[in-house]
């Protein structure tokens, strides 16, 4: 009997060992696993989002107050809510006077949505102006509008 | 002896069955990876082919717009769509360039294909009237985010406006009416239908192409005479073409030609001014045996299509002329 007993624990560590290391490897491949798919579904989503936004700057109003500002009117046409992060106009940045989301912040769109914004440019008469809005994921959307004669 | 032998096998079929076992959680593993990946482009492609048709849509979306200034400063828009798909208008700019004024009108119209929907702007809430005179500027737009939009107007009560989609080679900047200063505005347009020159200037309509490819564009051309108090229209063909090229300090005529039959066609070459000249109509009022004397409305109309079978057409609303 006890002869029986000291030879059965002679083949448990192998079997230990065996199951340590297959604790270690389903552990490990769990984590890689995870991880990569964490990171997959993150660019997916982002991917995708990025991929459905579209926009349409529909008008560009010179206004002639003091400081000179343009009012520029724009349509979420995309499948996806978006949200601008910066206008420029021929290259260069423009600060936001006000928007319909309030004063100083750039709008949040949502699909078939149409907003406006104003933003500081001491636009000349009779000028072409490329206005360029770029969204947070990184889309650019262009128009060209001519300045008032 | 037997049992001594089934005691020795045991464990070694268990061993022999553990080894087995971490390849197939590795392939397991390897194969979800594998599967996440597919997916991911699988679902990015399928996305990327969604966005292309609804693009391809916006590209294939035809609708053309004619206004109607009416009297009190009212409009009339009767859109026309051509393409394969229903359009639905979504909103109507109207700029008035001498005050600077933009002002948008919220439409719902959905124009099914090779239909024509009118919109009266009594029925448009919040109207403002169009100033007698004023230069103006009137934007459709569809919510697909097409953009039509015509070249500058001035509003004069029953002068009528066209909003057409334009091919992409087309820039419908250049597209524009110019009379030649040198010369006294046009009190009438012919003063018989001899061919004999009329008392005043040219008129021109222009497109350019603006893209990287020749088209050869078919077309004809047409002067439209309403008469104001029947609102019966007649309709002439008109004479000649040119083709400039730029030469990098000035237009070049490179060809030139008269439009005797109904539709002429031409090459026209990256950067080329194509220019239709309106200048003796062949019939016109009181001289024409089937278009009596009286008050006309007179509009000139360029119209045609490319290679590609894309149409387009221009009129321009010329002035009232009694003949």
């Amino acid at each position: 009997m006890m002869k029986r007993l000291l030879g059965d624990r002679r083949g448990v560590s192998p079997i230990v060992a065996d199951l340590m290391l297959l604790v270690i490897t389903v552990a490990a491949f769990s984590l890689m696993y995870g991880t990569s798919n964490q990171w997959i579904s993150l660019q997916r989503t982002n991917q995708m989002q990025t991929i459905t936004e579209r926009l349409v700057i529909e008008d560009a109003w010179f206004r002639s107050a003091t400081p000179k500002y343009v009012n520029i009117t724009m349509t979420n046409i995309g499948r996806i809510d978006l949200e601008v992060k910066y206008v420029q106009i021929n290259g260069i940045s423009c600060t936001v006077l006000n928007s319909s989301d309030g004063s100083g912040v750039f709008p949040e769109v949502e699909i078939q949505e149409t907003k406006y914004m104003n933003v500081y440019l001491d636009w000349a008469t009779g000028q072409d102006y490329t206005i360029t809005v770029t969204t947070d994921r990184g889309n650019s959307f262009e128009s060209v509008f001519v300045s008032p004669s | 002896m037997n049992r001594s032998l089934c005691r020795q096998a045991k464990p070694t079929s268990l061993r022999r069955n553990k080894r087995g076992i971490s390849t197939v959680i590795g392939a397991v593993f390897f194969f979800a990876i594998a599967m996440t990946l597919t997916s991911f482009f699988y679902e990015v492609a399928q996305n990327q082919i969604l966005m292309q048709q609804y693009d391809a849509q916006k590209v294939t979306e035809n609708v053309d717009a004619r206004l109607q200034i009416l009297s009190g400063g009212g409009v009339n828009i009767t859109l026309t769509n051509r393409g394969p798909i229903v359009a639905s208008v979504s909103r109507l700019w109207v700029i008035d360039k001498t005050t600077n004024t933009h002002r948008a009108y919220t439409l719902d119209t959905d124009v099914h294909p090779w239909t024509t929907e009118v919109i009266t702007s009594t029925s448009i809430s919040g109207w403002q009237a169009m100033t007698e005179n004023n230069e103006y500027t009137i934007k459709v737009v569809t919510s697909r985010g097409n953009i039509l939009e015509p070249t500058p107007f001035t509003a004069v009560t029953g002068r009528t406006v066209s909003v057409t989609s334009y091919p992409p080679w087309v820039s419908d900047g250049v597209m524009a009416v110019s009379t030649s200063s040198s010369e006294t505005p046009v009190p009438q347009i012919s003063r018989n239908d001899k061919g004999d020159p009329y008392d005043g200037g040219k008129v021109w309509l222009s497109l350019k192409n603006t893209g990287s490819i020749t088209f050869f564009l078919t077309f004809q051309t047409r002067i439209v005479f309403k008469n104001t108090v029947t609102g019966k229209a007649y309709a002439s063909r008109l004479d000649k073409w040119e083709i400039f090229t730029w030469t990098g300090t000035r237009w070049d005529m490179v060809s030139s030609g008269v439009i005797s039959w109904d539709k002429a066609s031409r090459a026209v070459y990256p950067g080329n001014v194509f220019v239709v000249e309106f200048e003796t109509p062949q019939e016109a009022p009181g001289h024409a045996s089937n278009i009596p004397s009286g008050t006309y409305w007179v509009y000139l109309r360029l119209e045609g299509f490319d290679d590609n079978g894309k149409s387009y057409f221009q009129e321009v609303y010329y002035g009232t002329l009694t003949f």
